[in-house]
């Protein structure tokens, strides 16, 4: 048995959101991490290697793609499983999604969340990635 | 093979004749005229030898041929009966004509009963109730020789003509110039071929529906506006001008001297018509009808080639306004498609704040913690904000309007931003000053509307000092020699690229990530537009960028002209 905390990485612009998925997620005992922008992301997963990356597409910048891509890039971060969040819809055509990111960037996200996020979808998808659920 | 034709209220109608064939009141004729000058069995047309005959059965108001009454009596080509009062032209269809490869009309049986009918014979199509497109009525008497609508002017012609058809080209040009509207275009064209052919009297444009490949009468246009009446056109000549893309004309009944009497005839039923196909880069499009019911004015194979001309300059015409359109609704819908990315994106990040909140709140609550509740309930609170700010934009952006125009004091409301952007600067470390000009007296302006903008542009300037911190000042400055007052709005913040600076006022761009809505500068440059003013922009990156507000201090349409002087 591990004592551990996992550790989730929270990266968005807006505090708002922060504080929401903070709030969604504080009773799985996790340690919580925020950034603002991609490149504070990819500053705090390289020092403190977190279980699970939280993140938003739209940040100031740089992107959440580009730092997906940054962060699949180095062997550092690469099995760091990440969850993109995002206010626009795939339905919309316009921005693309987890399998044009697959076919762009070579890999996919492994999990992508609409915008407003709904936080049982949220809170299931971040215990399952950290292996909070695998004994279950 | 022989026809008779005669008019049934305002229709032609036309039958080939039989070895024998009964005309009367009596639903049993072969050919019904519902008429009260006819008798029940009025009269019959018989082929002996070879020729026809018109025999009277003992009608009570006779049987006439070319004026004369008469009981039995040989028919030629072209002769005019009267039968009680209703007259028929008789005709004999050349072998000559056949051989042109025209499809027989066929015949169309009168159906017992049917004599009272409402002047649309059986198979025939009704276009916006005036036009009617049938089988029968007329026959093509001549094709032109410009076979294809879009051959230019030969070299080696009457200098006459060919003045005359560059001219048919110019007036269809100068009519369409500069006009991007379907039926604007029909109509100028139609006009302009009135002036073309002097005698026209009717014309009207058929159009080949581009999705269905149904044709149907698009405009129609009379020289006298009185004359109502359907015009009907036979389907051959139409099939024959749009299928063999040739100019035809053709008439529906002879125009020989004998039928000079004949006023009925002559007013309602012998036409002159010339249709030719719209054709534009092997597109059909439809085709171009004129008629004239003059004796006089009969049209001539000159007057063919000149429609030809005039067609394929209409063509040219109906094919650009078509692809104009089609230009426009594809920008339109990537417009839509635009508006729609870019709205859902504002509109979910808001949702998003309202439902943390509100998770947030709930979840507090239960667990009996204020702390957690009022950051919660802050949240919604802040997002219900952003939404009204959001549809306040979108209305000013999508709103053709006028400011509401009130004597305000610039200083008083740059002071009263200056206040609400410190307190979101100061939680982002970023400090906000504000100058006053105390030579600055009231302007004439949208409070509401400037305040917004000057909103945008001081929590614009604050996002850029977010990041590595900075200041932000707010400066209002009196008139100058150009009599605009001025805000600047300075920053010392990240300043932009050259890429940035160009996109700045483009709707839904936005370098701010999830917090912009990408409408606060094109917004923030329409009102200040509509007031008569402009905003600047001079940015360094790294170093930081300058937005400057000018108005005119006085509302724009009061602003009094300079004096000579």
């Amino acid at each position: 048995m591990t004592t551990q905390a996992k550790k989730v990485l929270i990266v968005d612009d807006e505090s708002d959101s922060l504080q929401y998925v903070q709030a969604v997620l504080e009773d799985d005992g996790f340690t919580f991490l925020t950034a603002s922008d991609g490149e504070a992301a990819l500053q705090k997963a390289r020092e403190e290697k977190p279980d699970v990356i939280i993140m938003d597409v739209q940040m100031p910048r740089m992107d959440g793609f580009q730092a997906f891509y940054e962060l699949r890039k180095d062997d550092s971060t690469r099995s760091i499983p990440v969850i993109m969040l995002t206010a626009v819809s795939r339905r919309t055509g316009v921005h693309f999604g987890q399998k044009d990111m697959g076919d762009f960037l070579g890999s996919e996200p492994e999990a992508f969340i609409d915008k407003p996020i709904d936080a049982e979808r949220l809170r299931t998808t971040v215990r399952n990635l950290a292996g909070l659920d695998k004994d279950e | 093979m022989a026809v008779i034709s005669w008019n049934s209220q305002n229709n032609c109608e036309e039958r080939q004749l039989k070895e024998r064939t009964r005309i009367g009141r009596s639903p049993t004729s072969d050919v019904v005229l519902a008429d009260p000058t006819v008798s029940w069995f009025h009269a019959q047309v018989v082929r002996a030898n070879g020729s026809w005959f018109l025999e009277d059965a003992n009608s009570a108001n006779g049987c006439f041929v070319n004026g004369e009454r008469q009981s039995r009596s040989l028919l030629r080509d072209g002769d005019l009966i009267r039968l009680g009062s209703v007259e028929m032209s008789f005709r004999i269809s050349s072998t000559k004509r056949d051989s042109a490869g025209l499809p027989d009309n066929g015949w169309v049986p009168t159906l017992p009963g049917r004599e009272g009918h409402s002047g649309v014979s059986a198979g025939t199509t009704v276009l916006q109730g005036i036009v009617r497109i049938d089988s029968g009525v007329a026959r093509v008497a001549a094709v032109s020789s410009v076979v294809s609508p879009s051959s230019g002017p030969k070299a080696t012609e009457d200098p006459r003509m060919l003045a005359r058809k560059l001219q048919a080209s110019y007036q269809i040009s100068k009519a369409t110039a500069g006009t991007l509207d379907l039926s604007r275009v029909l109509d100028q064209v139609l006009a302009a071929l009135f002036e073309i052919f002097e005698t026209a009297e009717r014309s009207f444009i058929l159009l080949v529906d581009s999705k269905t490949g149904e044709v149907s009468a698009a405009t129609v246009k009379r020289r006298v506006p009185a004359d109502t009446g359907e015009i009907a056109i036979s389907r051959t000549a139409v099939d024959q001008a749009m299928k063999n893309r040739e100019v035809v004309l053709c008439r529906d009944a002879m125009t020989d001297a004998r039928y000079a009497q004949a006023q009925s005839v002559i007013n309602l039923r012998i036409r002159s018509m010339m249709i030719a196909p719209l054709v534009f880069q092997d597109q059909m499009l439809g085709a171009i009808y004129v008629d004239t019911r003059s004796a006089a004015g009969q049209f001539a194979q000159s007057d063919l080639e000149l429609l030809s001309v005039a067609a394929s300059q209409g063509a040219a015409c109906v094919a650009n306004v078509r692809l104009h359109e089609e230009l426009v609704t594809s920008a339109r819908l990537a417009a839509v498609g635009q508006t729609v990315a870019g709205l859902t994106h504002c509109v979910k990040n808001i949702l998003q704040g309202i439902q943390g909140g509100s998770f947030m709140l709930d979840k507090s609550l239960a667990e009996g913690k204020l702390e957690g509740a009022k950051a919660g309930w802050e949240m919604v609170k802040r997002n219900n904000g952003f939404m009204e700010e959001m549809v306040f934009d979108l209305l000013s952006y999508s709103k053709e309007r006028t400011p509401e125009y009130e004597s305000a004091d610039l200083n008083a409301l740059c002071r009263d931003v200056h206040g609400l952007a410190s307190d979101r600067a100061q939680a982002k470390g970023v400090s906000v000053t504000f100058n006053p000009d105390p030579v600055l007296g009231p302007v004439e302006i949208d409070p509401k509307g400037i305040r917004r903008c000057l909103l945008n542009l001081v929590m614009n300037a604050v996002d850029a000092c977010a990041a590595k911190g900075g200041t932000v000042a707010v400066e209002a400055r009196h008139a100058g020699e150009d009599g605009l007052v001025r805000v600047f709005v300075r920053d010392t913040g990240c300043g932009m690229s050259e890429q940035t600076k160009a996109r700045l006022f483009a709707v839904f761009f936005s370098t701010k990530g999830s917090k912009g809505t990408g409408l606060g500068l094109p917004v923030s440059k329409k009102i200040v537009e509509e007031h008569g003013g402009r905003i600047e922009v001079e940015s360094q990156q790294d170093k930081g960028t300058t937005f400057t507000i000018c108005l005119p201090p006085k509302r724009r349409q009061e602003i009094p002209e300079r004096s000579a002087t």
